[in-house]
């Protein structure tokens, strides 16, 4: 089984085989290549693995026409060339961006924080459906699997209340934050 | 329609997966119904929240697996038989704060014998002869740090990485080296072992550890009389 064919299942493993495979390649050759930190070279690294992941749940990577490694690398060339932009703009390499992709234009940074510390707040089992549903792309059927449902009816309601009361805690914080 | 019907176009909105006539039906609607338009507005920070947290938790899950893979995990003492698990998880307490004192008593590092044979661009050539003599003075940071900077350009690069790394006691950095040189070089098999030994020690991965002596031991190599000695103090330890 390729390691899409994995991740499309919902196992992780070969995900993990690749991050352990080239890790001490890409570093080497980002700190050469980039003249970049070695922590950058790392961060880049762990990048390019959460976008493959990415790509893969999405759809948009239905089969690789390169090997595992030209195709991560491609991929991690983009993500040191952002670092090198962000360094000629005087900027930190702060944390993981996520607001170009998360939704089709751009959020406002303290509202997503505000957002994420509500989904943090939300307990188990709300959360783990969430990200499961949202960010692995998980199926329903896969959900009742992993969060342990009667079936994906009930799955699929959970889901929506667990959603309801996420968007109540949203909606409590950022009205307090505008009230301040 | 209901806000459960609403949420769920939303969702397939900002996936993308609408028809062109759908999703200029969405747009309208965000125009025109101020109620669905906080609906949407909301909905993109609460999936943006879950991309977040879903990031955050798969970079932990995947730096979990890789210091599993290059001996840091401490799961190696889940083994069978009570005994062996109080004998493990005792020698896991001893050995994890200060790495283990057996590993200074045999850590010697392996020669430089890679600089007279170089072939590369006169760059990375003089780079790596400036690494290996930083190596031979026993500096094994400024060794690391210009090894990082040609590496992978030679596999052997990788051993040399591996040794400076166990210098510096970085056990887990030594192994992931020494790790990527066992699946890529040539030059150094039975010394990678050895090395391999004592990196796992190092990070308390005593079962990994055992297994490269045991396969030392079993050689006519120059480390076999070393790998018994080891493994015979690592036993007397684990008593």
């Amino acid at each position: 089984m390729s390691v899409i064919e994995q991740i499309r299942s919902g196992a992780r493993d070969g995900l993990a085989r690749l991050y352990s495979t080239y890790r001490t390649e890409f570093i080497g050759w980002a700190v050469k290549q980039f003249n970049c930190p070695r922590a950058a070279a790392e961060d880049a690294w762990q990048q390019t693995i959460v976008i493959f992941y990415e790509n893969v749940v999405s759809g948009r990577l239905q089969e690789l026409s390169s090997s595992e490694k030209t195709y991560l690398f491609a991929i991690g060339k983009n993500k040191l060339r952002e670092f090198n932009r962000t360094q000629m703009r005087e900027q930190e390499l702060g944390e993981f961006d996520t607001a170009e992709d998360a939704a089709p234009e751009p959020l406002d940074q303290q509202m997503l924080e505000k957002a994420v510390a509500c989904l943090d707040a939300l307990g188990e089992p709300c959360r783990s459906l969430l990200v499961e549903f949202y960010y692995h792309r998980s199926s329903m059927d896969q959900i009742v699997a992993r969060l342990g449902y009667r079936n994906e009816d009930t799955a699929k309601s959970q889901k929506y209340k667990c959603l309801v009361r996420l968007r109540k805690k949203f909606f409590e914080a950022t009205t307090k934050k505008t009230m301040q | 329609m209901t806000e459960e019907e609403d949420i769920a176009l939303i969702d397939r909105f900002i996936e993308g997966r609408l028809s062109d006539a759908e999703a200029e039906s969405v747009k309208k609607r965000i125009e025109n119904d101020k109620e669905f338009a906080s609906l949407y507005n909301d909905m993109k920070y609460l999936i943006g929240s879950t991309r977040v947290v879903g990031r955050r938790e798969l970079i932990d899950f995947l730096k979990k697996e890789d210091a599993k893979t290059s001996g840091t995990s401490v799961q190696w003492y889940v083994v069978s038989g009570i005994a062996a698990a109080i004998a493990l998880v005792a020698a896991f307490f001893i050995f994890r704060d200060t790495g283990n004192p057996l590993v200074d008593e045999y850590f010697a590092p392996y020669p430089n014998t890679v600089v007279p044979v170089i072939r590369g661009t006169p760059t990375d050539s003089s780079l790596r002869a400036a690494a290996l003599a930083q190596y031979e003075l026993g500096n094994y940071a400024a060794a690391l740090e210009s090894l990082e900077q040609i590496a992978p350009s030679n596999p052997d690069d990788l051993f040399y990485m591996g040794i400076s790394a166990l210098g510096l006691k970085d056990y887990s950095l030594a192994v992931t080296y020494l790790k990527d040189y066992e699946s890529k070089g040539e030059s150094f098999v039975t010394q990678t072992k050895w090395y391999l030994a004592l990196a796992y020690l190092g990070a308390d991965n005593v079962e990994q550890s055992r297994s490269y002596l045991n396969a030392l031991a079993a050689e006519d190599g120059s480390y076999k009389q070393q790998a018994a000695e080891l493994l015979s103090k690592i036993d007397r330890d684990l008593k």
